[in-house]
């Protein structure tokens, strides 16, 4: 948290293989005010590149600046630093003023699918808003619902009769007829139950890739990263700790903090040993 | 002889004309000292055979079969008679600390008002052992604790309140639903290792009541795996995790990661 000598540690994300990257973080940093006077760096000179086609695994504690990082992406928070590029053009936060046309490739999936639909409008027309903003692509209202899984006539029905699940399937449904490049998830799991989330997750990473996205999944759920995620950046107090291809954070963890969130996985080995 | 054992317990709930079964002939044995893991998807009643005991099943709920808690009969017993025992001889500990407790009143009087209700001790005598219990729970400053207000803790530290919660009153069974399902993993191991010591020196029956195996793994003595309101599979730890008989144990284990089953 403190803002001297921030480079030390930090993890450089130097992944530019084919290219340019779809989106590009160059020392991004965020500050929120404090009560009483002082600040607090949520986001500390973070870099980070997400490749076409590609889905970027962000874990971390809770309280890490994960959601910070996620927003700062979306351009629902203003960096206090650094730049965010997404496919040539910078990402400014988000006003009172129309979003530009170039920024609406970014879509975002939000944790709570309770507070993220409109109770009082029905499922099509909160997902028609979302299609007119890519009038060339290829959904419609009855594709999305299929695509995600939801019986035809969920199109007329009020999100109140919908389950966790199903919400969270609409709200999916809903980023991607907006025909986003990027889809950011943040903690988009977290509010279901156990044995649905592994499927959510899957779920979102087949329809991402298939339209042509890449994705960044924002997960406290390390097991369910390592699911879906082609490469996992590992975030500790505002800063990435670590960046790597999945296998190689599972299998080389070269971090301490990475080791340490990994060895506080229980084992299933039915040795009756607790982790740590 | 096991201190809760459930006999043929059958639940099913009426609305309209049609009847959910949500239990069907569930037997197994809590003892004393041993921490009972229950697995299973959602929806498959794990949760409900958990409330069963501590009688909050669902308003409109018929059970039958037996729960005998200790030579007491808990299946068709009177609410007034459930309520002196629940909080008191049985308690619990819920998935969500955050929504478990009020946000506007005082950690101390929250984790005292059963106490003062069922022991008849002053409030005085009431927050001097809520500061100990605390203290057992290993909550950082106990005696600043009981001041302060549910927002002023992480979740972590919140369970760790609900659990001081759960054994004021010298409960014999506690039953814990997805203790850690809300917590970071670096936490969890924290409350796995409270759990496990609580039990071991309260002599605790614990209900463990998770979907996963991870935390089964690492406490639980015997684990029961459950499935649309069955029990498919009882046994100890060792056996149902490495070499389970049931096909449905074996899907839930392999599609772990990291899991070995012995084929």
């Amino acid at each position: 948290m403190t803002p001297d000598g921030h480079t030390s540690t930090q993890a450089r994300d130097e992944s530019t293989a084919d290219g340019a990257p779809l989106l590009a973080l160059d020392s991004v940093s965020c500050e929120y005010k404090l009560d009483g006077g002082g600040r607090f760096r949520a986001v500390d000179g973070v870099s980070l590149q997400l490749g076409r086609s590609e889905v970027l695994g962000l874990v971390g504690e809770s309280g890490c600046g994960k959601s910070t990082l996620a927003k700062l992406i979306c351009g629902l928070e203003k960096p206090a630093g650094g730049s965010i590029t997404f496919a040539g053009s910078p990402v400014r936060s988000l006003g009172l003023k129309k979003r530009a046309k170039s920024l609406l490739g970014i879509q975002m999936v939000f944790q709570n699918p309770y507070a993220s639909l409109n109770p009082r409008r029905r499922i099509r027309d909160q997902l028609e808003d979302a299609l007119a903003l890519d009038p060339s692509g290829s959904w419609s209202v009855e594709s999305l619902l299929e695509a995600v899984d939801l019986p035809k006539d969920s199109a007329q029905r009020y999100s109140h009769s919908f389950s966790g699940g199903q919400r969270q399937r609409i709200a999916i449904a809903r980023a991607l007829a907006a025909g986003p490049k990027v889809l950011v998830g943040d903690e988009p799991i977290a509010s279901l139950d156990a044995f649905l989330q592994a499927r959510i997750a899957r779920m979102m990473r087949d329809l991402a890739i298939d339209s042509g996205a890449s994705m960044i999944f924002i997960s406290h759920d390390l097991s369910v990263v390592r699911d879906i995620a082609d490469r996992v950046a590992v975030m500790e107090a505002g800063r990435i700790v670590e960046v790597a291809p999945t296998a190689e954070i599972w299998n080389d963890p070269r971090h301490p903090y990475t080791k340490k969130l990994l060895a506080a996985i229980p084992k299933v080995d039915g040795k009756g040993m607790i982790p740590g | 002889m096991s201190m809760i054992s459930i006999r043929d317990l059958n639940l099913s709930v009426t609305t309209g004309k049609e009847t959910s079964h949500i239990l069907r002939d569930v037997s197994f044995d809590l003892d004393a000292g041993r921490i009972t893991g229950v697995a299973g998807a959602s929806g498959s009643g794990k949760t409900q055979t958990g409330l069963a005991i501590m009688g909050l099943s669902p308003a409109g709920a018929q059970l039958s079969g037996s729960i005998d808690f200790d030579g007491v009969e808990l299946v068709g017993m009177p609410a007034k008679a459930h309520n002196r025992l629940r909080g008191a001889q049985l308690s619990m500990v819920f998935q969500d600390p955050a929504s478990a407790f009020h946000p506007m009143l005082t950690v101390g009087d929250q984790i005292t008002d059963h106490l003062r209700h069922h022991q008849k001790v002053s409030k005085k005598q009431a927050l001097a052992k809520a500061v100990d219990i605390l203290g057992r729970t290993r909550v950082p400053h106990p005696d600043e604790a009981v001041r302060k207000y549910p927002h002023q803790f992480s979740g972590g530290q919140l369970q760790r309140i609900a659990f001081a919660s759960a054994i004021i009153c010298d409960p014999k069974v506690l039953i814990a639903d997805e203790p850690t399902t809300a917590l970071d993993v670096t936490v969890q191991a924290g409350i796995l290792r409270l759990l496990r010591e609580l039990c071991d020196d309260l002599d605790l029956a614990v209900l463990l009541v998770t979907h996963d195996f991870g935390v089964l793994s690492s406490v639980a003595d015997s684990i029961v795996v459950m499935k649309n309101g069955v029990v498919v599979e009882t046994g100890d730890r060792e056996t149902v995790i490495t070499a389970p008989k049931h096909e449905y144990t074996r899907s839930l284990i392999e599609s772990l990661p990291g899991a070995e089953v012995a084929s």
